[in-house]
């Protein structure tokens, strides 16, 4: 008896995490975002679909987790995806003359900023997916930094 | 019709959207959210559900401003508005005819990523000495690059050369800005 009110319970919870709350789109994604093993306080993540559409986003809280929207709308269309992350820190001044303060200090690696040197890859399934990201402060084989190749 | 907007791949904290339809029709306006994303409305909208108003479909230019916080306790005027904030985003996009940003609004659900610079990328900072790093390993090819990369920000900065924002195809001043949209 009582595992067949378990099987139900397990049943009605599963129907009400694939449908949500009646989102447009057919998978959700999230997830915990760690640099060298810590979490991320802050930042962005970005779902790039490797068909053409728009990309998909998520924004990193204080403990590292995210959950991924397109538009306004809950969840992204499953499919293959390359992903980036950008994170910087708070800006620590203010801008000179009413300016606009300079961009606080990158936390995330310079690499994981754009889709062809992130290497970060998954594929979306439908339904709902948890998708950890472990960056780490190691390059790539045969990074090169950009900024330190400009004259 | 809803999108996403970013600074320098960071999703924007705040701000407005504007859509300016190329021909005769109503302006759509949104709030960008929190978390980067907005939805756009004409006049009211939707009011019972602002997420899912129309507008019409055709050809728009859009404009964006993002500020950033106001600054603490300074207000216009003694308990007058908060000052504004700085912006945060370069100042190209804050008039149509400087944006390059336009839009195909098809049918149906849109979706429009604006992906842009943030205001660091403005005329201002290039007109300053550039920081010069230790480049040893500089090859020539490289050292070519980064001048081709220089050039098309130049005739960003100056709006006379800026090109209408009817020329999307190809013109380097669309380079940074991700157009795509989705029909469901």
């Amino acid at each position: 008896m009582r595992s067949s009110f378990t099987s139900f319970a397990i049943c009605i919870s599963a129907v009400l995490l694939l449908t949500g709350c009646g989102g447009i789109y057919d998978a959700t994604v999230s997830g915990v975002v760690t640099l060298d093993g810590n979490p991320l306080p802050r930042g962005t993540v970005s779902f790039n679909p490797e068909i053409p559409g728009p990309s998909s986003y998520g924004q990193i809280d204080s403990s590292g987790r995210y959950s991924v929207m397109t538009g306004r709308e809950e969840g992204l269309p499953p499919g293959n995806y390359v992903l980036t992350v950008v994170s910087n820190e708070p800006p620590t001044e203010t801008g000179k003359n009413g300016g606009p303060p300079p961009a606080g200090n990158p936390i995330t690696p310079r690499w994981y900023r754009s889709p062809s040197t992130s290497g970060l890859q998954y594929t979306v399934e439908e339904g709902s997916n948890e998708i950890n990201i472990e960056l780490t402060t190691q390059p790539p084989a045969g990074w090169q930094d950009p900024a330190k190749r400009r004259r | 019709m809803q999108g996403t907007v970013t600074i320098d791949g960071a999703l924007a904290p705040r701000g407005t959207v504007t859509f300016y339809p190329k021909n005769n029709g109503p302006v759509a306006v949104g709030q960008i959210y929190s978390d980067g994303s907005y939805a756009l409305r004409v006049g009211l909208g939707n009011t019972s559900n602002p997420d899912s108003a129309k507008i019409a479909s055709g050809e728009y230019v859009a404009t964006v401003m993002v500020m950033g916080e106001s600054p603490e306790g300074e207000t216009v005027a003694e308990g007058g508005p908060p000052l504004a904030g700085p912006r945060l985003i370069a100042k190209k996009y804050t008039t149509k005819e400087t944006s390059g940003l336009t839009f195909s609004v098809k049918p149906g659900r849109n979706v429009f990523v604006l992906d842009l610079e943030g205001a660091a990328s403005d005329p201002l900072e290039e007109l300053k000495p550039e920081s010069i790093e230790d480049s040893s390993s500089v090859s020539e090819t490289d050292a070519e690059q980064a001048e081709e990369e220089k050039v098309p920000a130049v005739s960003d900065a100056d709006p006379d050369t800026a090109v209408e924002p009817e020329s999307t195809d190809g013109s380097d001043e669309n380079s940074d800005v991700t157009e795509k949209s989705t029909n469901q």
